[in-house]
């Protein structure tokens, strides 16, 4: 064998040091060291030094140093270190020690051998050979691991070897046998492959995957395993693996909801940037609007009269921006806001009629310019009801519901706005119907949602009804919809009383 | 009594187990629940005079994680390949699992089950462009949460699968 030329064997070391944490130390004929290098820190460099024995931290050394032979020790246990494949080398009168991280290969081998042990362990106890000529495993080692030997014959007729645990009487007919039945079931399935798998005579093992079958108490979950054992005999092994069943499901469950949250998460980022273009877009209106109207104002010659009116109509488009402004401001302001601060004592709490009243009023004109017609129905006594609300917000509350059926009422119809006491529930209902086209009901679920935008919706940004809702829940009351009868749309919204 | 095993299949948390436990045991449960491997689970129907016993056969989703063994398909006479209204990426799932079906046996009946019809506000794609989709197979549409459409689809399913049985 030909040697391998120094310049190609310095770039293989180097390359070996920078991949694989070699490393290396030349040590004298006294064992010594005279020089180390590569990733020598990483093992035990700290206990090494120029000029030290290497016997001293490495015990292992002695008797090999004199022996002055090529050694080889793989997977070397090191003391503060994982495992090392090791090469000692004669050098002169000294030697060269090699060291290599073995700490990959160990991890597969051991994975591999622990494997092989369950398998070997499974054989062992269907030919009831010693195990490794120190353990006979017996019944009580296979129950502790929760698993089932079976012996089956050609036909596919399984026997068990040995007792048998009460899980796995399921799965044995009256004669304590399980044989192919054709139910469809999860083993019955399994049975065919093994068939083929023992008919093709090859060693190793054929594993069914995981099935889970209902119990009186509760879910069991297992996982079977045809083996061929050397003399030719064929074997089942079921495994109850519901404790690893559990570690398998945790670890896929975490890295499927990741996804799933990383899913949503992207919709909603669509979503708000949809909302974002429509916001910009509600908001450039007015202010395009008066724009025009400033324009207009600028003409030669302009009517007196039609200058006011266009003034006018520059107000309006100013207020319509600025009510949907405060609109959004208030919705960002009441999530950060407390929510405590509203009453929850008759002294001091808002009287239901009184809002009403006042609000409906405020409201009039702009019903009565749409031509539609808004009345009022409260309670025939004219007493106050006090509500567990915040005043100003239910005025909002009030204003959003009124707006809401203006905007869907047809010219010619009726808004109706009511209040109604609950016998014997504390509460009062307050209801606002109007003659529209009603709610669908595919939209009826998310009426309330924030940034919900129903049909006719004109453009609007929804966050009305979301704001009554948040308000409303806030106060401990409810808030629904209904439909109403004759047709037209019923929204409610039920407080509690505050005068006992 | 007639026995049939029916597969169920598709993407991860479309609701496959979901729809089982709302057909078998009329429960629902707002949490999602990854399967692991397969749960069987059994349903005795009437169909056309005839008791038939199916053998569900809930799959675990099919993913980058977990692949559907073709051995577990062996021997069902139908599958419901499940779809979720909200997650248009769990269409070719349900394409592929179909045709891997009927590859293996080309008289197995499948029916698809366009699953959480309740969350239309969130639907991927509008539902007339649901239905041109979903194109090889009957269409059924579910709702494993509020119990509706689940019966009617393994109904037809059971229809399917004694078609032409006196």
């Amino acid at each position: 064998m030909s040697s391998m030329p120094p310049h190609l064997a310095q770039a293989v070391w180097a390359a070996l040091c920078e991949n694989h944490d070699a490393a290396w130390a030349e040590l004298d004929g006294a064992g010594r060291v005279q020089a180390a290098g590569g990733a020598w820190p990483v093992f035990l460099g700290r206990h090494l030094e120029v000029g030290l024995a290497a016997v001293e931290p490495l015990p292992w050394l002695e008797g090999l140093l004199p022996a002055r032979e090529v050694t080889s020790l793989p997977a070397l246990r090191m003391t503060g270190h994982g495992p090392a494949d090791v090469l000692l080398l004669p050098h002169g009168e000294g030697a060269v020690l090699v060291l290599l991280d073995a700490f990959q290969k160990v991890t597969t081998i051991g994975r591999l051998q622990q494997e092989g042990n369950r398998l070997s362990l499974l054989a062992a106890r269907l030919t009831g050979r010693t195990l490794g000529g120190a353990l006979q495993p017996g019944d009580d080692l296979v129950a502790l691991l929760k698993m089932a030997v079976l012996e089956c014959d050609p036909e596919g007729h399984c026997r068990p070897v040995g007792s048998v645990a009460p899980w796995m009487q399921r799965f044995l007919g009256a004669d304590g046998v399980l044989r192919p039945g054709g139910d469809f079931g999860f083993l019955d399935n399994f049975l065919e492959d093994a068939a083929a798998f023992w008919e093709a005579g090859e060693a190793g093992s054929l594993m069914s995957g995981v099935w889970c079958e209902g119990a009186a108490d509760g879910e069991q979950c297992f996982e079977a395993t045809a083996l061929l054992s050397p003399d030719g005999r064929r074997a089942l092994a079921i495994e109850r693996i519901d404790a690893r069943f559990q570690e398998r499901q945790r670890v896929l469950q975490e890295a499927r909801q990741a996804h799933l949250d990383y899913d949503t998460l992207r919709k909603e980022v669509g979503k708000k940037e949809v909302l974002l273009q429509c916001l910009v877009h509600d908001l450039r209106a007015p202010l395009s609007n008066m724009v025009a109207v400033l324009d207009l104002l600028q003409s030669p010659g302009l009517d007196p009269a039609k200058a006011a009116a266009l003034l006018q109509l520059a107000g309006r488009q100013a207020e319509r921006q600025d009510a949907m402004m405060r609109e959004l401001l208030a919705i960002f302001a009441e999530e950060v806001a407390a929510l405590s601060d509203f009453a929850t004592e008759a002294s001091g709490a808002p009287d239901l009629c009184a809002v009403v009243r006042s609000r409906c009023h405020e409201r009039g004109p702009a019903f009565e310019t749409a031509g539609v017609d808004l009345s009022v129905d409260l309670p025939a006594d004219g007493a106050p009801i006090p509500v567990a609300a915040h005043e100003d917000r239910l005025h909002r509350v009030l204003a959003n519901l009124l707006g809401n059926a203006l905007q869907h009422a047809p010219r010619g119809s009726r808004v109706e706005v009511q209040v109604r006491t609950v016998p014997g529930e504390g509460e009062v209902e307050l209801s606002v119907l109007d003659r529209g086209p009603g709610v669908p009901p595919a939209q009826r679920e998310h009426l309330f949602d924030r940034f919900a935008r129903g049909a006719g919706s004109g453009g609007t940004v929804g966050l009305g009804l979301y704001f009554c809702r948040s308000m409303v829940r806030t106060w401990g009351g409810r808030i629904g919809y209904r439909d109403r009868p004759g047709g037209g749309a019923e929204f409610w919204i039920r407080l509690r009383r505050l005068d006992g | 009594m007639i026995r049939k095993k029916v597969c169920l299949l598709g993407s991860y948390a479309v609701g496959k187990t979901s729809l089982v436990r709302r057909f078998v045991y009329s429960e629902f449960s707002d949490r999602y629940h990854t399967t692991v491997g397969v749960k069987v689970d059994k349903k005795e129907l009437v169909v056309n005079g005839h008791e038939l016993h199916l053998v569900l056969w809930d799959l675990y989703g099919e993913d980058r994680w977990q692949e559907v063994r073709a051995s577990y398909l062996r021997g069902a006479a139908g599958a419901l390949v499940v779809v979720d209204a909200t997650r248009l990426e769990t269409l070719e799932v349900a394409r592929g699992l179909s045709e891997r079906l009927r590859a293996g046996d080309a008289n197995a009946k499948v029916h698809l089950v366009l699953n959480k019809i309740d969350l239309e506000g969130e639907f991927a794609v509008p539902l007339d462009e649901w239905r041109a989709r979903l194109d090889w197979a009957p269409v059924h549409l579910a709702s494993a949460k509020t119990g509706s459409g689940v019966e009617e689809a393994f109904a037809a399913l059971g229809q399917d699968l004694l078609a032409g049985r006196p």
